[in-house]
């Protein structure tokens, strides 16, 4: 499938490289003395400027009087949370993976509402998305079960090996679901095989499904898996060729991949000693961005699941076209540049790549970055979730 | 200010005409688009320090006069549904130019690519065209648009991924029009 991808993107380039210059048929003198018309009309009344500098140095000194008194109690109330902030970074050093680690401390504070890791360098803070799978590091999708079976859990697994394969991968991060806080992987021991369109998952012979949960998750899992590699169609087997038996749904030999699911992303964590991780609450097909944002803000949703937005947080969205969606966020209380924040975005960006939006403008946020993302500017949606890093 | 102009456009005008027209697909406004640009330029020419070089400098104005008019359309076209009430039918007056004659001179596949660059947002069309209309460097894309060579790299990834899939959506329609 790469090589088929790889071909067809070098056809590409180079059907752009051919595309025609566009040629101006204006004359050069011409062009000028039509500038030079406009730079005439244009030129400002510098009497009228002569107010500016002395206006903005007035501004500025009042800005200062009133911004001042205002960051010296900010900075009293930094150095109270010190130690709490070293608390975090004590317990993120010692995670299994830089990609997913959160600190015992952002957890336990979620539902007192305070911010405790303020004073994070902001290269401390942790992402729970992926950006590019297919260029710069050996991404695999997999899935993994939440507590009871009742969510899947997608991760993206980074391989060391540029040959990484689904059931290698998938079979190392099963032996540190403990850690992750998941039950199971439910596709684990499977092997993948993408082609284009279609796809093939092979089961080992003695594959079995655990109850109608089991079959639901295992269901929901093979449609993530290959949805990540643009799969629509699926056929199902064992490795001695037997057609796949599905639980309750009996013999299925082949699955239909919507492209699209519509979700809305919620923080999982099964205890304090786990990693936060994303996990999509799925949706219909008919529901829009609003009813996904309203889901997100409500409390539970399942065993271990909590709203990523912190309390005192409501969000408006907006289609600002076809392509982006804008954010309103209106705080109550006080929303700081934190790892807390940053998975509220990230959670709000995973779900609005869900409905197609290929990026987000934040409004009303009250700070202009945190890690690297600049809510000046408009933020690009993620391709996957859940980043974490295994010893294959 | 004359040399000025001179030497720019002797450096860049062909390479900036070209990026505004691939932006607006039309002719008149593409010449509109750059007298405005070279005004811009020649105006804060005094001001340009050097910290980026002059092409990067002249493109990123290309840029924003560019994003500028299709602000000032969408709200016109804004104004224009309301009144009517077309619902999402002003999206059909995007793409209702003529080919250019550079353009209809080419094989099937180059106009295909031209009409779908329409269908691109404004950041993977701007991308894209000065990644390989153009020939820019990621660097050189990344500072044009003030933006992380990271962001380059994915919306290149997602406009050349979508270019792919309309491009196959093609195919697959004309084999079943054979078919037929």
């Amino acid at each position: 499938m790469k090589q088929n991808d790889h071909k067809n993107d070098t056809d590409l380039q180079r059907q752009l490289g051919q595309m025609p210059a566009i040629h101006d048929h204006q004359a050069k003198d011409e062009l000028y003395d039509k500038i030079s018309v406009h730079m005439k009309e244009s030129k400002p009344d510098k009497k009228k400027s002569d107010f500016l500098p002395v206006f903005a140095f007035i501004t500025v000194l009042l800005l200062a009087a009133i911004i001042t008194p205002a960051m010296m109690m900010n900075r009293s109330n930094d150095e109270l949370n010190s130690s709490e902030s070293q608390n975090y970074e004590a317990a993120t050093e010692s995670g299994i993976s830089e990609n997913t680690e959160e600190s015992a401390e952002l957890f336990e504070t979620q539902d007192e509402g305070k911010v405790t890791e303020q004073n994070l360098p902001v290269s401390d803070f942790e992402s729970h998305l992926v950006f590019e799978m297919d260029e710069g590091a050996n991404y695999v999708a997999s899935v993994a079960a939440g507590s009871n079976a009742e969510h899947i859990i997608p991760l993206t697994i980074k391989g060391t090996d540029s040959n990484a394969v689904f059931r290698k991968v998938t079979a190392s991060a099963a032996k540190i679901a403990e850690r992750l806080g998941v039950s199971f992987f439910p596709l684990e021991g499977a092997e993948i095989i993408a082609e284009g369109e279609t796809g093939e998952i092979i089961f080992s012979k003695d594959f079995q499904t655990q109850g109608s949960s089991s079959d639901v998750i295992l269901q929901r899992s093979i449609e993530h898996v290959f949805r990540q590699y643009g799969v629509s169609e699926v056929k199902l087997s064992y490795e001695d060729g037997r057609p796949f038996e599905m639980g309750n749904y009996g013999i299925v030999e082949s699955m239909k991949v919507s492209p699209d699911q519509k979700v809305s992303y919620k923080i999982y964590r099964s205890s304090e000693s786990n990693p936060i991780l994303l996990a999509p609450i799925e949706l219909n097909e008919n529901a829009s961005i609003d009813e996904a944002v309203e889901i997100m803000a409500s409390p539970g949703g399942g065993e271990y699941i909590y709203s990523p937005l912190p309390d005192g947080v409501e969000v408006d969205v907006n289609e600002n076209s076809g392509h982006e969606l804008l954010i309103r966020v209106k705080t109550t209380g006080q929303l700081q540049a934190n790892q807390k924040a940053m998975t509220m975005i990230e959670a709000l960006l995973a779900t609005a790549a869900s409905f197609g939006y290929e990026q987000v403008q934040f409004e009303g946020l009250p700070f202009a970055g945190i890690r690297t993302y600049d809510f000046t500017e408009p933020i690009a949606t993620p391709e996957a979730v859940n980043p974490i890093s295994i010893e294959e | 200010m004359r040399p000025v102009y001179e030497s720019l456009y002797e450096k860049y005008h062909q390479d900036l005409f070209n990026f505004i027209f691939y932006m607006v697909k039309n002719r008149e406004q593409t010449e509109d688009l750059v007298q405005e640009v070279y005004i811009k330029v020649l105006d804060s020419y005094t001001q340009f320090n050097g910290d980026s070089s002059e092409k990067t400098w002249l493109f990123s104005i290309a840029r924003h006069v560019t994003i500028d008019f299709f602000r000032k359309q969408t709200r016109k076209r804004k104004r224009l549904l309301e009144f009517f009430d077309w619902d999402n039918k002003g999206e059909q007056l995007i793409d209702n130019q003529p080919l250019p004659e550079e353009i209809a001179e080419k094989n099937e596949d180059i106009q295909l690519i031209y009409h779908y660059l329409e269908k691109l947002s404004v950041d993977q069309k701007s991308v894209i065209i000065l990644r390989y209309i153009q020939s820019m460097s990621i660097q050189e894309t990344a500072d044009i648009l003030g933006w992380t060579l990271s962001k380059v790299k994915t919306t290149q990834h997602r406009g050349l991924k979508l270019l792919q899939k309309w491009a196959a959506e093609h195919r697959e329609e004309g084999k079943r029009n054979e078919a037929k």
